[in-house]
């Protein structure tokens, strides 16, 4: 498959591009030396890159910056490294592409010294996705199914619309970029309320 | 409504903090691959000390659900029409309920 049709797959939200962005893209950068040690000290999941990936892309129209420059496969690689390097529990929500240019690689480690807990704040991090999560079943518990079957299970729109009997697939990724959006945004606030 | 024939589905649940630790409780809802409307949904339920609770009332999905030594059951339909039900509760005769959250397993 060339990139002009991964990347008008995925745009539409198709199933097979989708899968693709997995096995390209997510699952073998969340094992990579680069980024699995991040990943472990911020409590991110592939699923989380995955949800996060589907919520820029779909959800903020971000595919659309992709101008045809370097392979599809790279641009969402890169993607994927400046949220995992911007997964700081204190700048949720910043998320650059620019921050991920490869000549930046490594910057912003060297030399760091510890100025906090870092397993009182990967507890954090835990307690308060749970708290949000709580949240967001209270919102509407459908969310929460839909949440976890995309992001732990690893279903497609079209699976989780048969499983939950949603009216359509493109229903299923609205609700589940609405639960993304409800969990950055909760972590927004208890930012704020933090500061 | 169709589970998918290669994969168990698990919902795992567990209740607020409570003082005493055999108030806790921990539930399991089970979809066996391929299940379908009419399939029976495991529903697994125990102690905050792992022990199966052994005589109460699940309240999930918009149901009152009949726990006995641990398990109870309900059908895939019943689960999809109480889907939008957010009270989750364990019910114990004469205790005070217990609620309860989702979690990830």
């Amino acid at each position: 498959m060339d990139d002009k049709t991964w990347w008008q797959l995925v745009r539409d939200g198709k199933d097979e591009g989708w899968k693709l962005v997995w096995e390209r893209v997510v699952e073998p950068e969340s094992k990579s030396m680069r980024s699995a040690e991040m990943m472990e000290r911020f409590s991110l999941t592939a699923g989380d890159l995955m949800g996060m990936l589907f919520d820029e892309m779909i959800g903020k129209h971000k595919i659309d910056l992709y101008r045809g420059e370097g392979s599809f496969e790279g641009w969402l690689k890169r993607y994927v490294r400046g949220y995992v390097l911007n997964a700081d529990p204190n700048k949720h929500g910043e998320i650059s592409i620019e921050g991920a240019h490869p000549d930046a690689e490594g910057e912003g480690e060297a030399m760091a010294l510890p100025t906090q807990d870092k397993e009182t704040i990967r507890l954090e991090v835990w307690r308060m996705t749970l708290y949000f999560f709580r949240l967001l079943w209270n919102e509407d518990p459908e969310r929460c199914y839909i949440h976890l079957l995309k992001t732990r299970y690893f279903m497609s729109s079209e699976e989780i619309k048969d499983f939950l009997d949603v009216s359509s697939a493109a229903n299923v990724d609205q609700i589940f970029s609405r639960s993304i959006k409800f969990m950055r945004e909760s972590w927004r606030k208890w930012d704020r309320v933090k500061k | 409504m169709k589970a998918p024939s290669d994969k168990k589905i698990v919902f795992f649940f567990h209740s607020h903090p409570t003082k005493d630790i055999k108030m806790q409780w921990r539930a399991e809802v089970t979809f066996p691959p391929g299940a379908t409307a009419n399939t029976t949904l495991g529903i697994s339920v125990v102690d905050g000390e792992d022990e199966p609770v052994k005589d109460a009332v699940f309240e999930f999905a918009g149901k009152e659900l009949q726990v006995k030594d641990g398990a109870a059951s309900m059908t895939f339909a019943e689960f999809i029409a109480g889907k939008h039900s957010v009270p989750l509760w364990l019910h114990r005769k004469g205790k005070k309920p217990v609620p309860g959250v989702p979690t990830f397993g």
